[in-house]
C-alpha cells in the first residue's frame, strides 16, 4: 500500500490545472501604422497643400512584441532617401527608444516645406534593424486586401495634389487641377483645408463657386482681350485657355 | 476404438513372465465421474491397458514389485506401487485435474491448450478475479485487469448506460469515417460467447455471474484461428457449465447507487455571466441608435435587478438524479450420471444519473449437457428482453441555460421561454429546457431475442474428437422517439408540421455452424501433438425499416394515428444487408519434451462482401516458444516455476465493412418519365477489385513466474503492418463518381505491454495472500503510402472548427495537427503564430499546420493491490496516463470562440478571468470579443496526464461454520466503488450530452 | 479410422463447391447491376435513364442550352444591379474564377462524366451479356450509347478544351472508354477529336438500320400499345442526328471537306424526313404557332416540364426579376433589321414567331408552350436542327466562304425572306444567331471562328476573342489528384 500512496501523491502534484502556455519570452519591434480602417499600411502620402504652416510632424508607430520592460530600450532605425536631404527636407528625432513600461513608441519625423516640393515628390524610407534589445520576429503582415511590410516604412511628401479633396464634385466644378483650386482659394478667400470636409464645402456652395469663378474668368478674358492687365492664373498655364468651372 | 485394444493385447502376449490380471476403475476427483481412455502402464514393461467407457480396466501385470502409472490428458499422472498384495488398492483409482488451475489453460473458443504449450500472447481471467475488480459488466472489469484492452471514454456520452463504448485492442487499424450507423465499428474486436460470434451489446447485457472465464487474444498466433475477423483482437467469454451433483441453487444480487460527477463543469454564476456579457458588448448598440441603446440598458437593468434579488439558478441539478441500480441472478444447477442441467434467470435494472435514463434487461437461460458413452450433447438457450428509455433533453441544454433566469415564474408554472425578444428586435430567443423536459416526449427502445447454441461432441478415441456446433440468434429491436408539438424547436413551423414521431424496427438473424475434428496425443512421452481442423459458415442478415410522421396537434395524444402527415419530401427508409462467410481452418501445435513449442494456423476465408475478383482470402500464423524452465539445467532449481519465451507472426484480416461495397447498384430517376417510359441511372459504383484489408502482426513475448509463484510477469513487444488500408477516397469528377471505396496507403503500429504481479505474502493454504499488480502499455502508429488520396478528409478536417486529425504519410492517426502559436503578444493582445519555416506572423495560415502533439499517451496502465485474509478481500486499483496531449476543445470553444449566438449560453468561468487587457498583459486568453474568431493553434494543446481511482472494493466470504448453521452452501458480500476520483492535468468539460458518474455497488452472493 | 477421414474429406469438397455460389449475395433494397441487365428491358431502361438525365438543369435542361452557355455566347443583355442579376454579371465578364462559377462548372463537368460512366457501363455489359435482343434493338442501343458518349465528350471538349483551331495539341480533357478504378489522364485535343469521330462513325454503322430512314420520325405512339422504343425517333440520337453530329464536329475540328459531305448528305436524305416547317403552322396560325419549328428538329430531348424553362428565364411577367432577352438595338439594328447589309428582316418567320413585344422590349417566346399542352412538341428541347446543316454546308463548301451562298439563300427562302447577294463570315454569324438563338451553340461558334462575341451594337462593348474567355478552366478535382 505504501508504494502506491507515494506514487499517487507524486502524480497528483505533477498535473495541477493547466492553462494555455504563456507567451514565449521574446522581445521584438515592428512598424504598426494603421490607416483609418484598422488595416496596417507601409507607406504614407502627405501633401503640404492643405497645410498652412511649413512644417509637418509625422508620428511613425513602432510596436513592441513581447513584454514591456521597466527600463528604456533603444531601437535601431535608419532613414535614407534618394531625393531628400536630412536637416533640409526632414528632421529626425534625437533618439529612438521604447520608453519604460510602454508597448509602443512614436518615432516623430518632421518634414519641411521647400519650394522644390511644388514640382517634385520626395520620399524617405525608414527601416528597423535588430539590435541587442530587440529582434525582428514579424517581417510583414498578410491582410485580406494586401500584404504589407512591417520593417520598412516609406513617407512620400510634396506640395502638390495627390488626389482631389473630398468635397470636390467634378460634375459641378469641372475636372480638378491644382491651378483651379488655388485660384478659387485666392479669389473667394476659402481655406484650402475646408475642401477636405464635404459638410463645409456643400453642394450648394460648389454651385456658387462655379458661377462666381466662371464670371471671374469671363471678366479676366475681357480684360485680356482689351489689353488691360489681367490675372494670368485665370488661364491654364500650359494651354493658355481660360479655366472652366463647369 | 476396436483397433486400439487389439494392438495392446498383441503386445502383451510376448512376455514369458508369470503374469496376473489386475482389474479396477478410474474416476475423476472433481465429480467422481468415470474417466474414459486413461492409459494404465506398468513401468519398464510393455504391459498396458486403457480404461473402457465405464472407466474399468484389465491390466496383465507381472507378479513382482513394480510401479503402475495412470496418465490422462489434463490430469496429473497417478503412480501406484504394486506389491502383489495390494490388489484392493487398485480397485478404485482417483485422478486429480492438473495442479494448474483453469487459468493455465488457454481457452481460444475453438480449442483449449495448456498455457505452457501455447505460443500466442493472451491473458485469461477467472470469474472471481473479474468480480473482485468490479461487478457492473465483464468488459468494465477487463478494462482494469488487462492493459491492452482499452475502453474509450466518450466525452460526449459520459456514463449513458444505453450508449455502447468504443473498444480497441492494441490501437486502431482502420481509417475513421467508415463506421456505419447500425453496422459495426471497423476497429472493434471480435467477441466470442461460448464458441459463437456475438455482438458488443450482448456482452454488455450479460450478467457477470454467468461468466466462467474471459480470455483476451492479442497477437496473430492466438487470433489467426478466427482468420478474417480477428485483426482487431478477440475477446473469448465462456459461461459456466453446470456442475454435476445434487441440485444447487445460487442467488447473486448487486445493488448500486451512482451519483453524477460534475467536477469538470466550471460554469459562471449569475453575476459573472452578466459582467461577461457587458464586457463582450452585448448591451452596447454598435450602430449608435439611441432607441436600441435604451432597450439594451433596460434589458441589462432587468437582469441586474433579478441578480440583486438573489437569483442565481443552478441548472445542472435539474436533469440529474441518484441512479439506483439493482441486478439479480438466480441459477439452479445439478445433474446425475448422464445429464447436467442449469436454469438461470437474471434481471437487471440500471438507472442512469439523468432522469428518464433507464436500461431494464431480463434474461432466462437453460443449459443442458447430456453425455452417454462417447457422445456429448450440450445446448445453451438464452432468451432476453430489453427495455430502454433515454432523456429527450440533452444535459448540454441545462449547461447552456443562464443562471440569471428563474426556473419557475411567480405562480410556480414553467415559462416556455426564458427570454423572448420584443417585436421587431432580431435577437435569439432562449428556450427553457424545463419546458421541453416537462412535455410528453419520449425516446424509448425495446428488444427481444433469443440465442440457441447446440454443440455435439463425439469422443471417438482418447486422442480424436469430433465437435459439431450450430448457433442461431434472432434479435428484434424497436426504437420509437416522439417530440411533442409544443417543443420550442417547432416554433417557426406551420401548424400542421409540428411534433415528430419516428419509429424504426431492426430485425436481425444470425446463424453460424462449425464442424471440427480435434486430435491430441503424446507420442513416446516426448512429442505432444495437438491439431484441429474444421469448416465454419455464418450468415448475418439485418433489415432496418422505419418511418417518421409529424403534424401532431396536442401534447397528450401521442399515438402515431394522431399525426396528420409525413414530413415533406421524406420517404420511409428501408435498408437490408445480408453478409455471408464460409471458411476452412487448420490449427496445429507440436511440443517437444514440454520445452520447444511450435504452433501454426491456416484459414481460408470467403465473405460475400468482397468483390468476386478476390472473395477468398487466406490468413496464416506461425508461433514458436521455448519453455526454458523445463530445460534440464533449470529443472531442479525451484526458483523458476515458469520461464517461457514466445514469438509469433501472422496476418489476420478485418471483415467489419459494409455489405455491398463491391456491387454497382442503380435507382429509378424518379424526377421525370418520358414518352419511352421510366429510366434507371447508376446509384453507387461498386469496386470489384476491392481487396481485403491486410494486417501482418509480429509479436515477441516472455512469461515468467518465479520466486515460488510469488512473482509473475508478462512482457510483450509487437509491431503491426496494415497494408492496404480501406477508405473512401476522393476521385476526379471525370471518373463519373466523386468518391469511391478504395484500398490505399498503409499503417505501421509498434507497441509494448508489460504486466507485473508480486505477492509479498503468499500462503494460499491458510487463505492469506497479498499481491500488488502493475501493468503498462504504450504504442505509436504511422501512416505510409497515402499520397493525397485522403485530401477530402483533410480538407473538411481543416475546415471544421476543432478538426485536428489529418491523413498524411508519416503522420500518426492520433496526431494533433495545428499551427504552432507563440502565445498572446502582451504588447497588442494579438496571437502570434509561428510559421512552418520558423518565422512569425500575426495572420493564421492553415498551410503552416504541423504535428503539435499526440493523443496517444507515452505510457498508460493500471496499478493496484489486493489483500485476501481468511475470506476478507480488500483491493484498490488506480489507472494512470502519462505523456499524451489533448486539444482542449471545451476551452477553445467555451472561452475564445463565443460568437453572437453562443454568448446567450452560459460559459466556462475562465472566459471572464485571465483575459488580455491593457493592465492584464500576461493573460492566457485574448481580449473578450464576439467578432474575433480564434483558429486552432498549439496554444490549446495541453499535456494530458491523469490519475484516476478506478475501483475500490471490500469483500467477505462467510466461513463454513456460519454458513452451515444458516443451512446455506456459501455466502459472500462485496462492496465496490468505481471512478472514485480523477486527478487530471487538463480540465476538459466531460460528459457534454450526458454527465459521468461515480458508482457504489454492494453485491451479495448466496448458494443454497 | 480411414473410413472416417475419407468421409470428412468428401464433406469438405462438397462444401467448397457450393460455397462460392452461397457467397453470391445480391442486395434486395437496391437494383443490383446483374439483376437489372439480365433482361433487354433493363438495357432499354438504362438507355432511357441517360436520356432523361440529359434534361438535368446542369446539362441541357438549363446550363448548356439556355442559361450559362448562352450568356457566354452574348445572347442576352445582362444588367449590373447584382441584387437582380446576381452572379450572371460575373459570367458576362467571363470571370470563371469566382466561387459560384467554379462550383457551377464543376457540377456540369461531374454530371456529364457521370452520364459518360453510365454509357460505358451499358456498353460493357452489352459486350458480355447473353441476353437475346428482339429485332435490331442490340445495334440501336449500342449505336445510341456510343453516340451519347461521343456527344457528351464533344460538348466538354468545346467548353473546357482549347480553341481547337489555334492549339489542337494542347492538353484538354480525358476520354473515358470503359469503367476504370484509376483516373485517365488528360489527352491532347486532337486525340479527343479522333476518339469522338471514331465513336460517331461506329454509331453510324450500327444505326444503319434505323427506321427513321424508311418510315420517318413516327411522331405518334403505336396504336396496338406495344413498346414505344422504336418510335419518336427524333427524340433519340437517330441515324441522321449522328450524321449531323459528324458534320458539326468535323467543322469544329477544321475538316472542311468531311463537314460538307455529311451536311449535304443530311440535307439531301432528310428533305422528306425533316421538312422545313409548314408555313400555315407558323404565319398561318399567329395565335398558336409551332415556335420550335418542330418538323425541322433532327434530334431533341423530351423534357416533361419544359415550360419551366420559359417561366424561369424568358417570361416577361418575371420583371422585376431578371429576364433573358436580346439587346433591342442589336435586334432591330442587325439581327432582324439592317436590310441587305445584315440580312436582317422584320418579316422573318423566326422574328414574327419567336419575338413577342410587351411594352418597349421584345421577349423570346421559343420555349413557350403551344395551346395543346399534351402535345409532345411542348416537351422538345432542340439539340440539332436542319437549319444548322444548311449553315455548315454553306461555310464548308469551299475555302472561299462566298461559294456557300446558295445554301444560305435556300434556308432564308424557308424563312420567308429574300436572298443575300454575297456571303461573308459576319453575315454567316448573323444567320447563326437568327437560326440557333437560345439553343446553346453561339458561344461554340465564336470560339470556333475565334471571332468577337456579338453582345451589342457598340463595338467597344463586344468582348474581343482571347483564350482566356473561350477556355473554361478545368474543375479543381481534376487538377488536384
Amino acid at each position: 500500500m505504501y508504494i502506491s500512496a507515494v506514487l499517487m501523491t507524486a502524480l497528483v502534484t505533477a498535473c495541477q490545472e493547466r492553462n494555455p502556455a504563456p507567451f514565449i519570452d521574446m522581445s521584438g519591434v515592428y512598424f504598426n501604422n494603421t490607416s483609418g480602417t484598422m488595416t496596417v499600411t507601409d507607406s504614407l502620402d502627405l501633401t503640404f497643400v492643405y497645410e498652412s504652416g511649413d512644417v509637418l510632424e509625422v508620428p511613425v508607430r513602432v510596436q513592441l512584441v513581447g513584454r514591456p520592460s521597466d527600463e528604456e530600450r533603444p531601437i535601431d532605425i535608419t532613414v535614407d532617401s534618394e531625393n531628400a536631404v536630412e536637416g533640409e527636407d526632414y528632421v529626425l528625432p534625437s533618439s529612438a527608444v521604447i520608453p519604460p513600461g510602454a508597448a509602443f513608441a512614436d518615432y516623430v519625423v518632421t518634414l519641411r516645406r521647400t519650394a522644390a516640393l511644388k514640382q517634385q515628390k520626395k520620399m524617405i524610407r525608414l527601416t528597423i534593424h535588430p539590435n541587442a534589445h530587440f529582434d525582428i520576429p514579424v517581417t510583414h503582415m498578410v491582410q485580406l486586401s494586401d500584404t504589407v511590410s512591417t520593417v520598412d516604412f516609406r513617407i512620400y511628401f510634396s506640395d502638390m495634389f495627390t488626389k482631389a479633396p473630398a468635397a470636390w464634385e467634378e460634375n459641378l466644378v469641372g475636372e480638378f487641377t491644382q491651378q483651379k483650386f488655388e485660384l478659387i482659394c485666392r479669389v473667394l478667400d476659402i481655406e484650402p483645408d475646408d475642401f477636405n470636409d464635404p459638410n463645409v464645402i456643400t453642394l450648394a456652395k460648389l454651385l456658387y463657386i462655379s458661377a462666381e469663378m466662371t464670371a471671374y474668368v469671363q471678366g479676366e478674358t475681357e480684360r485680356k482681350a482689351a489689353g488691360e492687365p489681367y490675372d494670368e492664373d485665370a488661364f491654364d498655364k500650359r494651354t493658355g485657355e481660360p479655366l472652366t468651372f463647369r | 476404438m476396436f483397433i486400439l485394444v487389439a494392438l495392446v493385447s498383441a503386445s502383451m502376449a510376448w512376455g514369458q513372465e508369470e503374469v496376473a490380471v489386475l482389474k479396477g476403475k478410474v474416476i475423476d476427483s472433481a465429480d467422481g465421474y468415470p474417466l474414459i481412455g486413461v492409459s494404465v502402464v506398468v513401468e519398464g514393461t510393455k504391459y498396458g491397458a486403457v480404461t473402457d467407457v465405464d472407466g474399468n480396466y484389465e491390466l496383465r501385470i507381472p507378479q513382482r514389485k513394480c510401479e503402475v502409472t495412470f496418465s490422462y490428458v489434463g490430469y496429473d499422472d497417478e503412480v501406484k506401487l504394486y506389491t502383489m498384495k495390494n490388489q484392493s488398492a487398485f480397485a478404485k483409482v482417483v485422478m486429480y485435474m492438473n495442479a494448474e488451475q483453469l487459468a493455465d489453460v488457454v481457452v481460444t473458443g475453438v480449442y483449449e491448450r495448456k498455457k505452457e504449450s501455447f505460443t500466442g500472447a493472451s491473458a485469461t481471467f477467472r470469474t472471481d478475479e473479474l468480480k473482485s475488480v468490479g461487478t457492473s459488466n465483464v468488459l468494465q472489469s477487463l478494462k482494469t485487469l488487462d492493459p491492452s484492452f482499452k475502453m474509450m471514454e466518450s466525452t460526449q456520452f459520459g456514463s449513458n448506460p444505453n450508449m455502447m463504448p468504443d473498444i480497441e485492442i492494441r490501437g486502431k487499424t482502420s481509417v475513421a469515417g467508415l463506421k456505419e450507423e447500425y453496422g459495426t465499428d471497423p476497429n472493434q474486436p471480435l467477441f466470442i460467447l461460448d464458441g459463437f460470434e456475438t455482438t458488443l451489446e450482448t456482452i454488455m447485457n450479460l450478467n457477470m455471474n454467468r461468466v466462467a472465464s474471459v480470455t483476451v487474444l492479442k497477437d496473430a498466433a492466438s487470433t489467426a484461428i478466427y482468420g478474417s475477423k480477428a485483426s482487431n483482437g478477440v475477446v473469448v467469454i465462456e459461461t459456466k457449465a453446470p456442475a454435476r451433483g445434487r441440485l444447487q441453487l445460487s442467488y447473486k444480487g448487486d445493488f448500486g447507487l451512482s451519483m453524477a460527477d460534475l467536477s469538470d463543469y466550471n460554469l459562471m454564476n449569475a453575476r459573472e455571466k452578466l459582467e461577461f456579457e457587458t464586457l463582450a458588448g452585448v448591451y452596447k448598440d454598435n450602430i449608435g441608435d439611441p432607441f436600441a441603446q435604451i432597450r439594451l440598458d433596460n434589458l441589462r437593468n432587468e437582469r441586474l435587478k433579478e441578480i440583486e434579488r438573489g437569483v442565481d439558478t443552478y441548472w445542472l441539478s435539474e436533469p440529474i438524479r441518484p441512479g439506483f441500480t439493482h441486478k439479480h441472478n438466480i441459477y439452479a444447477e445439478g445433474g446425475e450420471d448422464k445429464i447436467r442441467y442449469g436454469i438461470g434467470l437474471s434481471y437487471g435494472n440500471v438507472a442512469g444519473v439523468m432522469k428518464d435514463s433507464d436500461r431494464r434487461t431480463l434474461e432466462g437461460n437453460v443449459d443442458l449437457i447430456y453425455r452417454t458413452g462417447k457422445f456429448q450433447f450440450s445446448n445453451k438457450l438464452s432468451i432476453n428482453w430489453l427495455d430502454v428509455t433515454n432523456p429527450t433533453v440533452s444535459f448540454a441544454e441545462y449547461a447552456y441555460a443562464n443562471p440569471y433566469y428563474r426556473k419557475y415564474n411567480e405562480d410556480g408554472g414553467i415559462d416556455r421561454y426564458l427570454y423572448y425578444p420584443e417585436e421587431g428586435v432580431d435577437d435569439y430567443p432562449v428556450a427553457n429546457p424545463l419546458w421541453n423536459a416537462h412535455l410528453n416526449n419520449w425516446d424509448t427502445a425495446s428488444g427481444f431475442g433469443f440465442t440457441n447454441n447446440f454443440i455435439f461432441e463425439w469422443f471417438i478415441t482418447e486422442e480424436l474428437r469430433l465437435r459439431a456446433k450450430f448457433g442461431i440468434t434472432k434479435q428484434d429491436d424497436d426504437e420509437q422517439t416522439r417530440i411533442s408539438p409544443l417543443h420550442t424547436q417547432f416554433d417557426d413551423m406551420g401548424e400542421t408540421e409540428k411534433g415528430l414521431y419516428t419509429h424504426t424496427q431492426i430485425k436481425e438473424l444470425v446463424y453460424e455452424g462449425d464442424a471440427a475434428v480435434t486430435f491430441g496425443k503424446v507420442f513416446a512421452r516426448k512429442h505432444t501433438v495437438n491439431a484441429v481442423g474444421g469448416f465454419n459458415f455464418s450468415s448475418t442478415s439485418r433489415r432496418i425499416y422505419g418511418y417518421s410522421a409529424n403534424g401532431f396537434t396536442d401534447d397528450r395524444f401521442d399515438a402515431p394515428s394522431f399525426a396528420n402527415g409525413y414530413p415533406s419530401g421524406d420517404s420511409p427508409d428501408y435498408s437490408e444487408s445480408l453478409k455471408r462467410a464460409a471458411s476452412f481452418y487448420i490449427n496445429g501445435g507440436y511440443v517437444y519434451d514440454e520445452r520447444y513449442l511450435l504452433d501454426f494456423n491456416y484459414r481460408l476465408d470467403g465473405a460475400s462482401m468482397f468483390g468476386t475478383g478476390n472473395r477468398f482470402r487466406n490468413t496464416w500464423s506461425v508461433g514458436t516458444g521455448w519453455n526454458i524452465h523445463k530445460e534440464p539445467f533449470m529443472r531442479d532449481g525451484k526458483f523458476f516455476s515458469l520461464l517461457k519465451l514466445r514469438g509469433s507472426v501472422g496476418n489476420p484480416g478485418n471483415q467489419n465493412f459494409s455489405a455491398y461495397q463491391a456491387f454497382s447498384t442503380y435507382k429509378f430517376n424518379g424526377w421525370m418519365t418520358n414518352v419511352f417510359g421510366t429510366g434507371v441511372i447508376l446509384n453507387a459504383l461498386g469496386n470489384t477489385e476491392l481487396a481485403w484489408q491486410e494486417t501482418v502482426n509480429y509479436d515477441v513475448g516472455a512469461d515468467m513466474t518465479f520466486w515460488g509463484e510469488r512473482i509473475n510477469m508478462t512482457l510483450d513487444y509487437y509491431w503491426k503492418y496494415t497494408d492496404p488500408l480501406l477508405a473512401v477516397i476522393t476521385t476526379p469528377g471525370s471518373m463519373g463518381v466523386t468518391s469511391i471505396a478504395m484500398n490505399a496507403g498503409s499503417q505501421k503500429t509498434r507497441g509494448w505491454e508489460a504486466t507485473f504481479k508480486i505477492s509479498p505474502v503468499y500462503r494460499p493454504s491458510e487463505g492469506i495472500n497479498w499481491n500488488i499488480s502493475f501493468n503498462a502499455t504504450s504504442s505509436q502508429s504511422e501512416y505510409a503510402g497515402i499520397g493525397n488520396s485522403f485530401s477530402a478528409l483533410n480538407e473538411n478536417g481543416r475546415a471544421s472548427l476543432v478538426g485536428t486529425t489529418r491523413y498524411y504519410d508519416g503522420g500518426s492517426p492520433t496526431a494533433i495537427w495545428a499551427v504552432r502559436s507563440a502565445g498572446i503578444d502582451p504588447a497588442t493582445g494579438k496571437e502570434l503564430f509561428i510559421k512552418k519555416d520558423g518565422t512569425c506572423s500575426f495572420t493564421y495560415d492553415v498551410n503552416d499546420e504541423v504535428v503539435v502533439g499526440d493523443t496517444q499517451p507515452k505510457v498508460e496502465g493500471v496499478f493496484g493491490t489486493m489483500l485476501y485474509f481468511k475470506g476478507l478481500s480488500v483491493g484498490c486499483y488506480f489507472r494512470y496516463r502519462w505523456g499524451g496531449q489533448v486539444f482542449n476543445s471545451s476551452l477553445f470553444q467555451k472561452v475564445e470562440n463565443i460568437g453572437t449566438q453562443e454568448v446567450y449560453n452560459n460559459q466556462d468561468r475562465r472566459a471572464l478571468y485571465d483575459r488580455w487587457s491593457e493592465n492584464n498583459r500576461e493573460a492566457y486568453f485574448k481580449g473578450i470579443s464576439l467578432v474575433q474568431k480564434t483558429e486552432k493553434s498549439s496554444r490549446f494543446v495541453m499535456d494530458d496526464n491523469a490519475l484516476t481511482g478506478e475501483s475500490f472494493n471490500i469483500g467477505y466470504e462467510f466461513p463454513d461454520r456460519i454458513v452451515r448453521r444458516m443451512r446455506l452452501g456459501a455466502m459472500n458480500l462485496q462492496l465496490t466503488m468505481t471512478d472514485v476520483f480523477r486527478a487530471t492535468s487538463v480540465r476538459v468539460e466531460r460528459g457534454i450530452d450526458y454527465p459521468f458518474a461515480r458508482t457504489v455497488t454492494m453485491s451479495l452472493g448466496i448458494t443454497f | 479410422m480411414r473410413r472416417f477421414t475419407i468421409y470428412i474429406l468428401a464433406l469438405a469438397m462438397l462444401a467448397s463447391v457450393s460455397c462460392d455460389r452461397w457467397l453470391d449475395v445480391k442486395p434486395y433494397d437496391k437494383i443490383s447491376q446483374d439483376e437489372l441487365l439480365s433482361t433487354e428491358d433493363g438495357f432499354i431502361k438504362l438507355l432511357n435513364g441517360i436520356y432523361i438525365e440529359l434534361n438535368s438543369d446542369m446539362l441541357y435542361g438549363g446550363a448548356l442550352s439556355v442559361e450559362m452557355i448562352e450568356i457566354m455566347g452574348g445572347a442576352y443583355v445582362i444588367g449590373t444591379d447584382n441584387s437582380v442579376w446576381g452572379n450572371y454579371s460575373d459570367l458576362a465578364g467571363y470571370e470563371y474564377g469566382t466561387e459560384y462559377w467554379r462550383a457551377r462548372m464543376n457540377e456540369t463537368w461531374n454530371k456529364a462524366y457521370s452520364l459518360i460512366l453510365n454509357c460505358n457501363l451499358l456498353l460493357e455489359n452489352l459486350e458480355t451479356t447473353g441476353v437475346e435482343f428482339s429485332g435490331d434493338n442490340y445495334k440501336i442501343i449500342k449505336g445510341e450509347a456510343l453516340a451519347l458518349r461521343a456527344m457528351l465528350h464533344f460538348d466538354m471538349l468545346r467548353l473546357f478544351g482549347p480553341v481547337y483551331s489555334r492549339y489542337p495539341d494542347q492538353l484538354s480533357i480525358p476520354y473515358y472508354k470503359q469503367y476504370s478504378v484509376t483516373p485517365n489522364e488528360l489527352l491532347p485535343a486532337f486525340e479527343v477529336a479522333s476518339a469522338i469521330t471514331h465513336d460517331l462513325l461506329e454509331a453510324r454503322i450500327l444505326l444503319a438500320g434505323d427506321p427513321v430512314r424508311t418510315s420517318g420520325t413516327m411522331m405518334d405512339a403505336p396504336s396496338d400499345g406495344s413498346s414505344t422504343f422504336m418510335y419518336y425517333r427524333n427524340m433519340r440520337l437517330n441515324y441522321y442526328a449522328v450524321t449531323s453530329l459528324l458534320a458539326r464536329s468535323a467543322l469544329y475540328f477544321g475538316d472542311r471537306e468531311k463537314a460538307y459531305d455529311y451536311s449535304v448528305e443530311v440535307i439531301r436524305d432528310a428533305e422528306k424526313v425533316f421538312p422545313f416547317v409548314d408555313k400555315t403552322l407558323v404565319t398561318g396560325s399567329p395565335e398558336d404557332p409551332d415556335r420550335i419549328f418542330s418538323s425541322e428538329v433532327i434530334f431533341a430531348l423530351t423534357h416533361s416540364q419544359r415550360s419551366s424553362i420559359f417561366k424561369d428565364y424568358f417570361d416577361p411577367s418575371r420583371i422585376p426579376n431578371y429576364v433573358f432577352r436580346m439587346d433591342n438595338d442589336l435586334m432591330s439594328g442587325i439581327v432582324f433589321g439592317g436590310g441587305a447589309m445584315t440580312g436582317g428582316n422584320q418579316d422573318d418567320y423566326r422574328y414574327r414567331v419567336n419575338w413577342v413585344a410587351t411594352g418597349a422590349n421584345r421577349y423570346f417566346y421559343k420555349y413557350s408552350d403551344m395551346n395543346d399542352t399534351g402535345n409532345i412538341r411542348n416537351t422538345m428541347i432542340p439539340m440539332i436542327r436542319l437549319g444548322e446543316m444548311y449553315l455548315i454546308a454553306a461555310e464548308s463548301r469551299s475555302e472561299d466562304i462566298g461559294a456557300g451562298l446558295a445554301y444560305v439563300n435556300r434556308l432564308r427562302s424557308a424563312r420567308g425572306v429574300g436572298n443575300l447577294q454575297t456571303l461573308t463570315e459576319e453575315l454567316l454569324q448573323y444567320e447563326y444567331i437568327r437560326e440557333l438563338y437560345g439553343e446553346g451553340q453561339l458561344f461554340f461558334m465564336y470560339k470556333r471562328m475565334f471571332a468577337p462575341v456579338l453582345f451589342s451594337t457598340v463595338d467597344s462593348r463586344n468582348p474581343q476573342p482571347s483564350d482566356a474567355i473561350f477556355t473554361v478552366p478545368l474543375p479543381d478535382s481534376e487538377t488536384e489528384n
